[in-house]
């Protein structure tokens, strides 16, 4: 990302400075975000709009700045899962599992979490969440069991697996499209961080509750006369969707340096709504492409796009390379040393702000570090850094994450609501936890040559 | 025509203490499919209805704004739902109302606004008066349509006469 607009630039109004500028309209809109007074998608859409009507920016530049591949990947996804979900296949997997432990609550526990974290590796985790806690609280309710270590499991179940790929999450979204890595290249690097958390999570969590749970035969009984595959609402369309599923996958790991993933996400999304609708009279087919478009969380997309512009208003300004170069100073341009700052900043930041505005900020100043810490290869692990703090970050509060924030509605409708601090007091040193872990492994796999 | 002129006020009304067993059983004496709950002060609480328990007869994750959709897959539930009815019945009225979402009407909601509520939500609604929130009375879809027949009547009447 070069400068070469510079000279074609507006000057910015009353001649000030781009930087000043630009670092003032970042500040309020991030303060706006983080205290959650405001919607942050309408925050960051009069932010980005303030860069350019500032002349921070042009039109041209604008629109440069925004991740188009971003975007479509996460339109994709969001599209293909809401028609998925019409199938039932989700609590189909969910009550399969209950049959397949028999009820046993400690092994439910167990599978729940699993399944979870499958799912948010491969699926948006706010999706992930919305799937399985309603049948997670059906099943706890037939138990006589709290649902809390339930939803407590699952969310960290979820950002763990959503860490493990590309699609898992949004920050690792938008590092592969900016740095261009692959499915696997993120299967790789931080998949094998994700399962280790994982099965230690799982063993803490059986340790925990698990191995006290207490539950009658009799209410076991109940969960062997469910029928999952009477939760098969279109079995047609769970073959269409999972065939799809399959073709973009495959794209994804087969396309790699050919076709960018957001391309093939959205061209899955078109190829099963084609499958979805073309048996059908015109009216229909509309009718199911508007409900299959209304399935995208349209507020997140326009939130990343304004944010998108945002950052690169700060990044064209040069404020980020002056922030790399004062970061490099402080940590001597040592790669360790800067990896670990990376990862605890993250972690921390992501625990208790939103971690897709952080992410997006520091993607251009860890790209303007490259020259000084060895080139471009030679930075990769912080990417890997940044990634598993980020994403696992957001683990440390019930505002971590956006799937945190869903688990706590449905608990709060199901009138078992979870209270802020008794959550953050387990699960922010749980969270230190398995950023301890993630610092270990990075350590033997990085940094321990260095 | 505001919705005062439909309404019935000689109306049946339950105390939030009853207990459910009780109000179940002054549903089936007066042969009403809904009563409504008033405090001390006369003011609306809510409305207990044979619909409304039922409602509480299912589980959380299905009557939750988006949770499951359909619960076809739970098999030989009718013992286990029965022992929730028994339950309940022991239990106060106030525990098993819809107090939030309350459709009312108040005396002067206009004609076509009665109309719709009604069809929307069905029958029988509330009326209330909007200051203190008391109960004034209840409409029905029968109540209603009777007093549109006598509008009729009274509208012929005169239309005949200048005739």
């Amino acid at each position: 990302m070069t400068v070469e607009h510079a000279s074609e630039l507006p000057e910015v109004i009353f001649g000030w400075s781009p930087m000043i500028v630009s670092s003032l309209v970042l500040i309020a809109a991030y303060s706006f975000i983080v205290t959650e007074k405001i919607n942050r998608a309408v925050v960051s859409l009069l932010g980005a709009g303030l860069m350019v009507i500032l002349g921070v920016l042009n039109h041209e530049l604008a629109v440069e700045g925004i991740d188009f591949n971003t975007i479509f990947l996460l339109i994709g996804m969001m599209a293909i899962v809401g028609i998925t979900k019409r199938s039932g296949i989700f609590q189909f997997v969910a009550i399969l599992a209950a049959r397949v432990v028999k009820g046993d609550p400690r092994l439910l526990l167990i599978a729940l979490s699993l399944i979870t974290a499958v799912f948010s590796a491969l699926l948006d985790n706010v999706t992930t969440v919305m799937l399985v806690v309603p049948i997670t609280l059906l099943l706890t309710e037939q138990l006589k069991l709290p649902a809390y270590p339930f939803l407590f499991a699952m969310i960290f179940a979820s950002n763990a697996g959503g860490t493990a790929t590309l699609i898992g999450d949004p920050p690792n979204i938008l590092i592969g499209s900016a740095v261009g890595f692959s499915f696997m290249d993120f299967v790789y690097n931080v998949g094998p961080a994700s399962v280790i958390i994982m099965v230690l999570l799982l063993v803490l969590f059986d340790f925990v509750w698990g191995r006290k749970f207490k539950t009658s035969l009799k209410a076991r009984a109940h969960l062997l006369r469910y029928d999952p595959f009477e939760a098969l609402t279109d079995r047609e369309l769970m073959w269409k969707s999972l065939f799809t599923l399959g073709l973009v996958l495959f794209g994804f790991i087969g396309g790699h340096g050919h076709v960018e993933p957001g391309t093939v996400a959205l061209t899955g999304a078109a190829f099963l709504m084609l499958l979805d609708i073309y048996k059908f009279k015109p009216e229909e087919q509309s009718h199911r492409v508007h409900e299959a478009l209304k399935q995208v969380e349209w507020e997140t997309i326009f939130f990343f796009i304004g944010l998108f512009i945002i950052v690169y208003g700060v990044e064209h300004a040069g404020v980020l390379d002056l922030l790399a170069g004062k970061m490099l100073e402080l940590t001597e341009s040592n790669m360790p040393m800067t990896g670990m700052v990376i990862l605890w900043s993250s972690a921390i930041l992501s625990a208790i702000v939103d971690n897709i505005p952080f992410v997006a900020t520091m993607i251009p100043m860890i790209e303007s570090m490259a020259p000084s810490l060895g080139g471009e290869h030679a930075i990769e692990p912080l990417w890997w850094m940044l990634s598993l703090g980020a994403c696992l970050g957001g683990n440390g509060s019930l505002v971590g994450a956006s799937a945190n924030v869903m688990v706590a509605s449905y608990a709060e409708r199901a009138g078992q609501r979870i209270s802020f601090m008794k959550f953050m007091i387990m699960a922010f040193p749980l969270m230190l936890f398995t950023i301890a872990i993630a610092m270990v492994y990075a350590w033997f796999r990085y940094f321990a040559g260095m | 025509m505001p919705c005062q002129i439909a309404m019935i006020t000689d109306v049946v009304t339950v105390k939030p203490e009853m207990s459910v067993e009780d109000a179940l059983h002054l549903l089936e004496e007066k042969r009403i499919r809904a009563v409504p709950v008033v405090d001390d002060n006369h003011r609306l609480v809510g409305m207990f209805s044979f619909k409304q328990l039922l409602n509480k007869l299912l589980p959380v994750s299905a009557t939750m704004e988006d949770g499951l959709q359909r619960l076809n897959f739970v098999i030989g539930t009718a013992p286990a739902v029965a022992k929730k009815l028994r339950k309940i019945k022991g239990d106060k009225v106030e525990n098993h109302l819809n107090t939030e979402d309350v459709v009312v009407l108040h005396p002067e909601t206009p004609t076509w606004e009665t109309l719709r509520l009604i069809v929307r939500h069905g029958s029988p609604l509330p009326i209330i008066t909007p200051s203190d929130g008391r109960l004034v009375g209840l409409l029905t879809e029968q109540s209603l349509l009777e007093s549109l027949e006598s509008i009729l009547e009274d509208l012929d009447g005169p239309d005949d006469l200048d005739a």
